[in-house]
Order: C-alpha cells, then structure tokens, then sequence
C-alpha cells in the first residue's frame, strides 16, 4: 500500500493526524432538513395562537403613520441635488426662480446647510423672530419691508435653522392620511 | 411653558452614518452625495409650526435642546437621515412623540442570536435569527386610558410585516411588504412565542426576509399617527452543502479528482469548514480539516478583524483540488461540510457528509503489469 497518494508527494504541514471524538455527549447534529421543518412548524403554533382573545380586532380604519421627509416640506432643486425645508419657509420667491421650487425630489440629496452653501448665488436665508414664525403679524410686517425686490429665493431661518411661517390661519399637521 | 431637552442617539438601522472629514462639501468635487445626513423635525402639534435641525453625522450621538417649546399639545420629533454611499433615499429612523400624556410601547425580541443592530434596549433594535429557530416577541403598552372615548385612548395599533428579501443579495430593495398579523393592544404585556417565521418564502428553510413588530398611536385630537416601536427580525435561510465530483460508495484508485464545494447561505456569524476522516460516517465525530475550505465570518470567529463584520449571509464556492493528500491510505473515507453558529450552543452540525473507498493497489497493481519488465538477474 503506498504511503502516499500516487503522483502527488504528500505536502508537509496540510494534513494533520486524524483524530476521533466520538463522545457520547456530543451534541453534533445533521442540519435539520426541509421536510422536517415543516412539519415542525405546521406543528407549532402560530403568532395569531398568542393573541389573546381579549384583544380588540382592528377595525377599518389603520393608523397610517406618516414617516416621509417630503410630507409637509417644499423641495428645492438647483438641477443636480435636492433639499427639504418646511412647508411654509419660503419668504421670498423670484419669478425667475419659480422653477426652484419643485414637486417631486429629483437628484441627489443634500441637507439644508450644504445646499445653501452650493447655491448662494440665488438663495439665500434669512434669520426670522419666533415672533413671526408663530404668526405674528407685526413681527412679520418688520421683517417683510426689508426682503422687496430681493433677487434671492429666501428661506426663513431661526438660528440658522429653517423654520416655517404661520399663516393667521394655523393649520395642523397629521390625520391626514387617515383611511 | 413646557421645555424638555433631548438626547438623541442616532440608530443606524442599516444606515450607518458615515463621518464626513472636513467642514467641504464633500460633494463639491465629484458632484456626489456620499455622505449620510440626519436631521431631526420639530412639529409643535397645536400651531403646526416645524423647524428642521441639522445634526452632525459624524457623530453617534447628537444632545440637543429642542428649539422650539414643546407647545401645550405636545411636539412630534422624526429623526431623519440619508442612507449611506450612494443612497441618497431619506429614512425615518426614529420618532419620539412628546407630551403630558402619551402611550408608551416596548417591544423586546428573543432570538437565540446575541446579535444586535442599534441601541439593544430601544424601539427601533434589529435582531436576526435563522429560519428553522423560533424566537419570541414581548410586548408592554403603557399610558392607555381603558374606557376611553376614542380608540387612541384606548388601544395601540400592532402590526406584524413580513419583507422577502432576495436569496441571492439578502437585500429587501424594492420588495413589498405584507401584513403577518395585525391586532389591537390595551395596556398590559403581550408575550407572543416562542413562533417560527412566518415568511412566504419558498420553502421554510429558504426563509430570508424581516418581520417588523410595528406599535402605532392612534391619531387623535391634532396629534398625527405616531410609530411608538418598530423593532425588526432579520430572518436568515438554513445554510446548505454540496460537493461536487464525489459520488457516495464509489470506489475511486486514483488520484481524487478536484472536487467543488458549494456552501449556501452561510450563517453571518458562522465558522464552515469541510473535514476528512477514515471510516464510515458518524456523526460528531473530529477529523482532519481540509485546508482553504474554513470560512469565518462575524465578530465571533473574527475577533482581531479590523473592519465591521457582515452581516448578511453568504454564500462560496471553492475547489479541493488535494483531498489525495488526506486520504492517502487504502479504505474508507467520509468527507463531511460542518457549520457552528450561536445556535444548539456552537456545536457542530452537519451540512453535507459523503462516504466513499480509495484502494490504490488496483492501481498500483495495474500499473506493475503495464510496466513490468524483465528483472535484472540477481547478482
């Protein structure tokens, strides 16, 4: 019986001494099959065998969480990238810049800060009084005699972060997508 | 006026957030996004007024103050951030519904994986586990006031969804949703379990996909329908082997030919490796190690590695191309694929076992005919 295997020396350090550990206790196991899966879990119970019957099924109404970044937002497009302020801080819109303001998110995203910085040359923002953004109409009137004839689309900012302005008439966010 | 500070960790749920190195656009010079961004929203519920705050990426945690007062009806806080790389798409990752009054929700999963995504005792936490192991889920609602007038003072919303993802690149993109189980909770803890998946998966070993355990707040009196919870499980298939250019019970006399070994969906924290060892097949026992099959994956069996460990499946095919090398000897050889995994303890359990005979003196004796010549007369 050759030694080794014939036309292939045996390579020193790839083989190691076989070894036996056949212990009674050993927990080693054939990875369970397919077929006994099933009938495994057609044994088992089920999420809905938990539910208690104290509890209350739901009706025809879910709750429809609204969990997009674009609800409640305009969306600014300066042709490669987009950003999100809050619906309502738009305090000056150019009509040459109309087409700034977009319906859907198109490009790329960038955050606030980093879209201002790209697109100085036509936006700009501008610090408002909390005042103002609750709906203060003086507040308002103060801030808006200084913004005519701006060439920029202006965002409001309170320290430095964009903010919506209230309209006399407040409207609530939410339910809205109740069904 | 009702002021509250907020510490917001940044759960990554997948998104890792990705540090940007300087104060540069990063997208200035190639015209790409390819930096995460998060930011939290204000609502003050009452007046409707929002206010978007930047946080900074490249931290864990973001401690901020809210800007704006919390208003006598409550604020609602999303935190948003963009996907990492090239993934622009923005996901909420967590939202807190501050209030005087509010019900409260926690989901806890119990996976035989200690495995963890996110902050471990938060509402968003991810946990795996793999498709033939059960797991449980226990719920605690909170704060409902029983008798109510309306159903947000009642009850929680409670959904289970189920994602599939694609068996080849485990991702969940552009798959669809679809409801396992919904119900209405009261207040009080709900143990659900312990449950096998419920995927709609080809076969229940092949399930690969997520459950969600998603807790709604009713919406009510201005205040939105709010997600008090969504933790998820990631469900990952049963690892399988075969090998190819060995037959069982075949007699080979040669060399062993190269043999390919195919290992599906190995387990992201798992040690795989195929073994030799003279004899009929039993199970359990230790043979010999065939070198370059062990695969090591997660932090278990990496513990020195650098980089952040998968976290998917995976699947290999590699070639045997020396097996002659361990079976050298005239017999009966099993050649067996092992896997552990945190499952049944990390003990080994067997994927794939073939038993075959290697008796080289036919060959020896053929060649010795072939080859024969007159001997040399003995000096």
């Amino acid at each position: 019986m050759p030694a080794s295997p014939r036309g292939g020396a045996r390579v020193a350090g790839t083989t190691k001494k076989l070894q036996r550990d056949v212990s009674p206790e050993s927990k080693a196991r054939d990875v369970i099959s397919d077929a006994k899966l099933s009938e495994l879990m057609a044994e088992a119970p089920r999420m809905k065998d938990f539910m208690p019957a104290k509890l209350k099924p739901v009706g025809d109404s879910r709750p429809n969480p609204d969990v997009s970044a674009y609800s409640n937002s305009i969306i600014l497009f300066d042709g490669d990238n987009h950003t999100v302020i809050p619906y309502g801080a738009v305090l000056n819109l150019p009509e040459r810049l109309r087409e700034r303001v977009v319906a859907a998110p198109a490009g790329g995203f960038l955050l606030w800060p980093r879209f201002l910085k790209r697109n100085e040359q036509w936006l700009a923002s501008r610090e408002v009084p909390l005042e103002m953004a609750k709906g203060d109409k003086e507040a308002a009137s103060t801030v808006m005699r200084n913004l005519v004839d701006s060439p920029k689309l202006l965002v409001s900012v309170y320290r430095g972060n964009p903010i919506s302005i209230l309209e006399e008439e407040q409207v609530k966010p939410g339910n809205r997508q109740e069904r | 006026m009702i002021r509250k500070c907020l510490l917001l960790t940044l759960l990554c749920c997948g998104h890792l957030l990705m540090a940007d190195d300087d104060d540069d656009d990063d997208d200035d010079d190639d015209g790409q996004t390819n930096v995460s961004q998060a930011w939290v929203r204000q609502t003050v519920l009452d007046s409707g007024l929002i206010y978007d705050i930047p946080l900074d990426a490249t931290k864990v945690t973001n401690s901020f103050s809210a800007g704006l007062e919390i208003g006598e009806q409550g604020s609602l806080f999303q935190l948003f951030a963009t996907g990492t790389a090239w993934d622009s798409t923005i996901y909420l990752l967590d939202s807190k519904l501050l209030r005087t009054y509010a019900p409260a929700a926690s989901v806890e999963l119990e996976t035989e994986d200690p495995y963890v995504r996110g902050d471990a005792s938060g509402p968003n936490q991810i946990r795996r586990t793999r498709a033939d192991r059960p797991f449980s889920v226990n719920i605690t609602v909170s704060g409902l006031v029983p008798g109510g007038d309306d159903d947000a003072e009642r009850y929680v919303y409670f959904a289970c969804n189920g994602i599939n993802y694609d068996t080849t690149s485990y991702s969940g993109l552009n798959q669809s949703s679809y409801l396992i189980q919904e119900s209405n909770l009261e207040n009080g803890v709900h143990n659900i379990g312990p449950v096998y998946h419920e995927l709609t998966s080809a076969t229940p070993s092949l399930g690969c996909g997520e459950q969600s355990y998603k807790i709604i707040r009713y919406a009510s009196d201005g205040v939105p329908a709010t997600i008090l919870a969504e933790p998820k499980v990631e469900i990952w298939p049963v690892a399988t082997a075969t090998v190819e250019n060995v037959e069982a019970g075949k007699l080979y006399i040669d060399r062993l030919p190269t043999l390919i070994l195919n290992l599906n969906h190995l387990y992201p924290d798992s040690r795989t490796y195929a073994q030799i060892y003279k004899g009929e097949a039993v199970l359990g026992t230790t043979g010999t190690v065939i070198s370059g099959t062990e695969q090591r994956y997660g932090r278990h069996y990496n513990p020195d590695l650098a980089e952040e460990p998968t976290n998917v499946p995976q699947t290999q095919k590699i070639s045997i191309t020396d097996l002659s090398n361990y079976a050298y000897r005239d017999g009966t050889y099993t050649l067996e694929v092992i896997t552990e995994t945190p499952f049944f303890g990390r003990t080994a359990e067997r994927l794939f076992h073939v038993t075959f005979q290697v008796d080289r003196i036919i060959s020896a004796r053929g060649q010795i005919s072939s080859d024969e010549k007159p001997s040399a007369p003995s000096p």
